[in-house]
């Protein structure tokens, strides 16, 4: 396990040099100068441009720009925001903001999606069955944003039972319904995924062995058809905890989430190559970090996987 | 199976733990009356550190021109007022302003204000090295060139001269009656001498705790979630506020997110109204809505680089054209949801605003008149022919600009038979680079936000020859009447004089129409129900000061 675990961190080296190279050379190619732009109707002098330029080493050529960012990540020194900022000061306020609301969703794809998904998966054909499909098909056709007005009007402004926003209380009173709309269309895969899985597995053989030798149906379904439907689900589950922490824009602007997804947009937007690329490669060593977890879950549920090749 | 339950626990364990540590800070104050009440008003993240020299974007301004009071200060219906200044005499044709501080006024440190906090802050900002943003408001005064531009040898200009601890002179390259009217601006602010070292540099941290003589001191930044100001104890200018502080909130998102907030009761102040809900919020029960001229100047710009669009007799015909071409009141009925008014002039033709009037020569050529515009096309090309008559018009896909430059190529392709259709570019900065490089190959949009309240401001930024070798002159438009129009202006005796030679500048520009108004718009903002005294001043900032909660 421990030199699996090691070949997986060592894969996490080109993967990180890869996309940082793509996504700082991507960054240099958008048009329009971000130096400028800065400034709108009332430029500066061109002398006072060029010294701003040269903080920010714009006035390099991209190999070299490139490298230094490099140098930089490699002793923890990931430079300043066009703002003044330390690029590492604004991932350690904005990470665990976007932490706390993927961790939330998360839970509500765990609790809702597999609950949900096991009593479908038992009870097929039924009412219950019928109408937890047809909400989850509801859900999936919702865009993210249309729910989340919706949901901030309705819940927010018409009824007051939750606050309209988060802004600066960051606390799970204000996260709630973000994180519930946020999970909405994951929770509703994952229903889906859990209770396809269970229904194929209520039909294997060794749910018949294990009802033969007597067990109750409680036991049936939970040790047995359960652990073996999880597979699946867990990968779903951990793929979207990456993608939840890189790509809650709409939520976060939607409730206004001061997360890493807002500050990726507006680096963008802004045109800071140095901000995007830290940004992304936090967000990339995430996504791995999550599926190494996920597969190391793996071995827990099915303990036919195993890592080690002798 | 006990594995995966204490797995699932422990990430249950995990989300609450972070919401405990996190859930701080979420305290209401105490109820007392309402001149201690901290009032929430909507904010954005100020693009740079808040240091005046350095801010002309408006999420910092608006924080900091409650931070600091400058020489001359703004009322609510656009006058300018002495404030920090006891009285500031023009001498040499006004070539020279004498200032005199009053006496007794300190910044939030305790230190005086003083003509050297003037002096060393204007230095600061002028200088190219110090890279500040609002360099270029410092190039009126003399001295400036050699100060703010490459391989600069000296650090102070040359036109500001201290006559003693509360006064001093500023001289002028060019005679100017409306310079003191500039003065209230928030990049003329004094700093305190104390937070200069001696080579004059400000001191790093300075923006991140900014030290002021305004109504309010600076209390907190949290970065991206809000900036907290409280009342200042030792101000005594003329903008006393009437509740306890402000809390900036900062709103990532754009203002719909806020809009909520104001109908839930979250939010006081929203000095913006999101597109979505133009239509409605005039009457929506859960606010107060308040509606009301705005500073800002909206108009379309063609550049002399697109062939036929000159400045000679054909092009002057052409660009009258399609100015006559545009159907105005439709687009504002339609676009603006009718909360716009038809342009007049070359500023918003508000009261707030010193000059701005309807009454200038030429501006029928802003009336629409289908039959008038093709006759003057057809007088154009009787001069020279357009092969394949195309006009296109730009705006940024980031900036909301696409209706209205939608209805405004409909207005042109209907009405003069040519080719028109609106293109974007794929931001704002895009937009810019090609406009400040001339590279454009169709017409855009302008919007001015002025600095201070005088038509003087709508015009030389926008249309002079140095404006378009170092400003927002885009079009590229060079006339030596208009210049000379400009200058005699600005030495005029006084600001009505004055006024009327910028009148006869505005019906140059008629006849050549570098840009053309397409409307006046107006200041949309909101408010929570229980709040009082919320009002727009002249330039569309929420008059911070007046406003209160029960």
């Amino acid at each position: 396990m421990a030199r699996y675990i090691g070949i997986r961190v060592l894969q996490t080296i080109p993967v990180v040099l890869g996309t940082t190279f793509l996504i700082y050379g991507l960054v240099f190619l958008m048009p329009g100068d971000p130096i400028r732009a800065m400034f709108g109707n009332h430029p500066p002098s061109d002398a006072a441009i060029a010294v701003i330029r040269h903080e920010f080493r714009l006035d390099e050529p991209f190999i070299i720009q490139y490298l230094h960012f490099l140098y930089g990540a490699l002793t923890f020194d990931f430079g300043k925001t066009f703002q003044g900022r330390e690029v590492s000061d604004v991932i350690a306020t904005s990470l665990p903001i976007t932490a706390q609301l993927s961790f939330l969703a998360i839970f509500f794809e765990i609790l809702i999606g597999i609950g949900l998904g096991i009593l479908t998966g038992v009870k097929k054909g039924k009412i219950f069955d019928n109408t937890v499909l047809m909400s989850t098909l509801v859900i999936i056709s919702i865009p993210t944003f249309v729910l989340g007005f919706v949901c901030q009007f309705l819940f927010g402004v018409k009824l007051k039972v939750v606050p309209t926003t988060v802004g600066v209380y960051v606390d799970i009173q204000h996260m709630l319904m973000p994180a519930l709309i946020l999970a909405g269309v994951s929770v509703s895969y994952v229903i889906r995924l859990t209770r396809s899985q269970i229904r194929d597995n209520l039909n294997a053989d060794y749910v018949r062995t294990a009802r033969a030798k007597g067990l109750d149906n409680k036991s049936v379904i939970l040790k047995h058809v359960l652990r073996n439907s999880l597979v699946p689900v867990v990968t779903y589950i951990g793929a979207d905890l990456g993608t939840l922490m890189g790509g809650a824009v709409v939520t976060e602007a939607v409730f206004n989430i001061n997360g890493i997804g807002h500050q990726l947009y507006s680096a963008i937007a802004k045109g800071e190559g140095t901000l995007v690329t830290s940004l992304v490669t936090v967000l990339v060593i995430i996504y791995i970090v999550a599926n190494l977890l996920v597969d190391i879950l793996y071995a827990f549920l099915d303990p036919r996987i195993r890592y080690n090749k002798n | 199976m006990k594995k995966l339950i204490v797995i699932l626990s422990s990430l249950v364990l995990s989300v609450l733990s972070v919401g405990a540590l996190s859930s701080c800070g979420s305290g209401q104050e105490s109820t007392s009356d309402s001149s201690d009440k901290i009032i929430n008003v909507y904010g954005c993240e100020p693009q740079n550190k808040l240091v005046p020299g350095n801010t002309t974007e408006t999420c910092g301004g608006n924080i900091l021109g409650v931070l600091f009071d400058e020489l001359v200060s703004y009322s609510s219906d656009g006058k300018a007022e002495n404030d920090v200044a006891e009285s500031i005499t023009p001498s040499d044709g006004n070539k020279v302003y004498e200032i005199k501080i009053k006496s007794g006024l300190v910044f939030d440190n305790g230190e005086a204000v003083t003509s050297e906090s003037f002096i060393k802050a204007w230095n600061y900002t002028a200088v190219a090295e110090n890279a500040q943003g609002a360099q270029s408001f410092f190039a009126p005064i003399k001295g400036y060139k050699e100060v703010a531009e490459e391989g600069a040898k000296t650090k102070e200009l040359s036109g500001l001269v201290k006559v003693s601890d509360l006064e001093f002179k500023i001289e002028l390259n060019e005679a100017s009656v409306t310079f003191p009217l500039r003065l209230g601006y928030s990049a003329f602010a004094p700093l305190p001498v104390s937070e200069f070292d001696a080579e004059g540099k400000l001191n790093e941290g300075f923006g991140d705790h900014p030290i002021g003589n305004g109504p309010y001191k600076f209390s907190q930044w949290n970065h991206d979630m809000d900036v907290k100001i409280v009342k200042s104890d030792t101000y005594k200018g003329n903008r006393i506020p009437k509740n306890g502080g402000i809390d900036f909130k900062v709103y990532t998102g754009g203002t719909e997110a806020a809009y909520a907030d104001i109908q839930s009761g979250a939010l006081d102040v929203l000095e913006a109204v999101p597109m979505t809900q133009t239509k409605t919020f005039q009457n929506d029960p859960q606010i107060q809505a308040v509606v009301s001229p705005s500073a800002v100047y909206q108009g379309l710009e063609i550049p002399d680089n697109l062939a036929h669009f000159g400045w000679d007799e054909e092009g002057q015909l052409r660009r009258a054209a399609i100015s006559r071409a545009i159907d105005r009141q439709a687009i504002i009925d339609k676009v603006s949801d009718g909360l716009a008014d038809h342009p007049v002039s070359f500023s918003p033709n508000s009261s707030k605003i010193s000059g701005a009037t309807d009454q200038i020569k030429g501006n029928e050529v802003l009336q629409f008149d289908a039959a008038k515009a093709k006759e003057l096309w057809t007088k154009a090309d009787a001069i020279s022919k357009f092969e394949n008559p195309k006009l296109d018009v730009y705006y940024n896909a980031d900036g909301g600009g696409k209706p209205l430059l939608e209805a405004v190529a409909n207005s042109i392709k209907a009405n003069l038979d040519i080719e028109s259709s609106a293109k974007s570019t794929p931001d704002f900065k895009t937009l810019l680079n090609k406009e400040a490089s001339h590279t454009m190959d169709g017409a855009f949009r302008m919007g001015w936000q002025p600095d201070y309240p005088s038509v003087e401001n709508y015009l030389a930024p926008l249309y002079s020859k140095e404006a378009a070798k170092n400003g927002s002159n885009y079009s590229g438009f060079s006339n030596d009447e208009f210049e000379e129009l400009m200058v005699k202006g600005g030495a005029s005796d006084n600001i009505d004089d004055a006024n009327k030679v910028f009148v006869e500048a505005e019906e140059v520009l008629f006849k050549y129409l570098p840009c053309f108004p397409l409307y006046d718009p107006k200041d949309k903002g909101a408010a929570a129900l229980g709040v009082k005294g919320m009002a727009f001043d002249w330039h569309g900032t929420p008059d911070y000061i007046n406003i209160i909660k029960d």
